[in-house]
């Protein structure tokens, strides 16, 4: 367990409207996640969010161009103060195979 | 033989309209039914499922399908029913049909199904009334599903979910979010009525290929496993 600087507690509120972007990577990865499934604009659960040296990178497959770039939008929206690379794809949809599969 | 075509997670709307359509044309020389596998829509409005009944109409073979989460995001999951039903497409939840075909009659049960996870790493009816009332939404659809599954009188079940029903069609999804993606209660009950295939869709990172505990194929149809507008699978010689 870590220690803490003693005496830091000192009863008071937490300090309020502390940065998203100063926050731990992982916490900022699923605020950006929240947003992405939230967000009316995108309600996107495929995608995930990983925050490497104050990048956000997104990974992930969508339907389409249009969305894709919605879900930079909202990531953006989402942590304001970080950079975001957005890697998602638009998923591919090739025609059917001939062969089909024997069970 | 019975050729079953399936595609699951199109997440049609009118930005993406035409995607799918182009690649049904002539579906009936290749398969003699098409399963839809859930999420049919992004965000489940009527101007999606509008694209989707249009995607999915007047292909010659009968089209069955069930809802997927994204397809409930705005509470009309009625009203979308309605429209897939209208457009001559069978939406089932908790119960089933038996169709006809050249190669025999088809039982396909369906529901949407839920999470919960899988045996030894899943939830249980226990605790929380928010845990109890998870599990036992995810329990009630696969028994319902079940029950469905049995009184078809066919000569091949399928069992169609849009949760996945085992862990093996999972593998490539973080093993994290397993809980979320499906439950072993529909695999249990797909066993349980001797189904001859199982398909779902959900799992959009996961793998094509499982098999249940009791030894039935399982397929996971989400288009961005299958990178084409179906996969085929046929039963019986």
């Amino acid at each position: 367990m870590t220690s803490r600087e003693p005496g830091k507690h000192t009863g008071a509120q937490p300090a309020a409207g502390q940065p998203l972007e100063d926050q731990p990577p992982d916490y900022i990865a699923a605020q950006v996640e929240r947003a992405l499934a939230r967000d009316p604009r995108t309600h996107e659960l495929g995608v995930r969010a990983e925050v490497a040296d104050g990048v956000v990178i997104l990974r992930g497959q969508v339907a389409g161009e249009e969305r894709r770039q919605l879900i930079g939008e909202v990531a953006r929206d989402a942590v304001p103060g970080l950079a975001a690379r957005n890697e998602v794809s638009v998923t591919e949809v090739l025609p059917p195979e001939p062969q089909e599969e024997h069970l | 033989m019975i050729r079953v075509a399936a595609v699951g997670d199109v997440h049609l709307g009118p930005d993406v309209r035409g995607r799918i359509r182009p690649h049904l044309s002539g579906i009936g020389e290749h398969a003699d039914v098409l399963l839809l596998a859930g999420d049919l829509t992004q965000h489940g409005t009527m101007d999606e499922i509008e694209v989707v009944a249009t995607e999915f109409r007047d292909l010659g073979v009968p089209v069955v399908a069930v809802l997927g989460n994204h397809d409930y995001q705005c509470d009309m999951e009625e009203e979308i029913t309605a429209v897939l039903r209208d457009a001559g497409m069978t939406v089932l939840e908790g119960s089933g049909i038996v169709l006809s075909l050249p190669g025999g009659r088809l039982g396909v049960a369906g529901s949407k199904g839920f999470g919960g996870g899988f045996p030894g790493r899943g939830g249980s009816e226990f605790g929380e009334p928010e845990m109890k009332a998870f599990v036992r939404h995810s329990r009630r659809l696969a028994t319902a599903m079940g029950e469905a599954l049995c009184g078809l009188d066919a000569d091949y079940r399928v069992a169609l979910t849009h949760y996945a029903p085992v862990a093996d069609t999972l593998e490539g999804e973080p093993c994290e979010i397993y809980p979320f993606l499906g439950s072993y209660f529909l695999a249990e009950a797909a066993d349980n009525a001797e189904a001859d295939l199982l398909v779902h869709g959900h799992a959009h990172a996961g793998s094509e290929c499982g098999k249940t505990p009791g030894g039935a194929p399982v397929r996971n149809v989400a288009l961005p496993v299958l990178h084409r507008a179906y996969a085929v699978y046929c039963l019986g010689e």
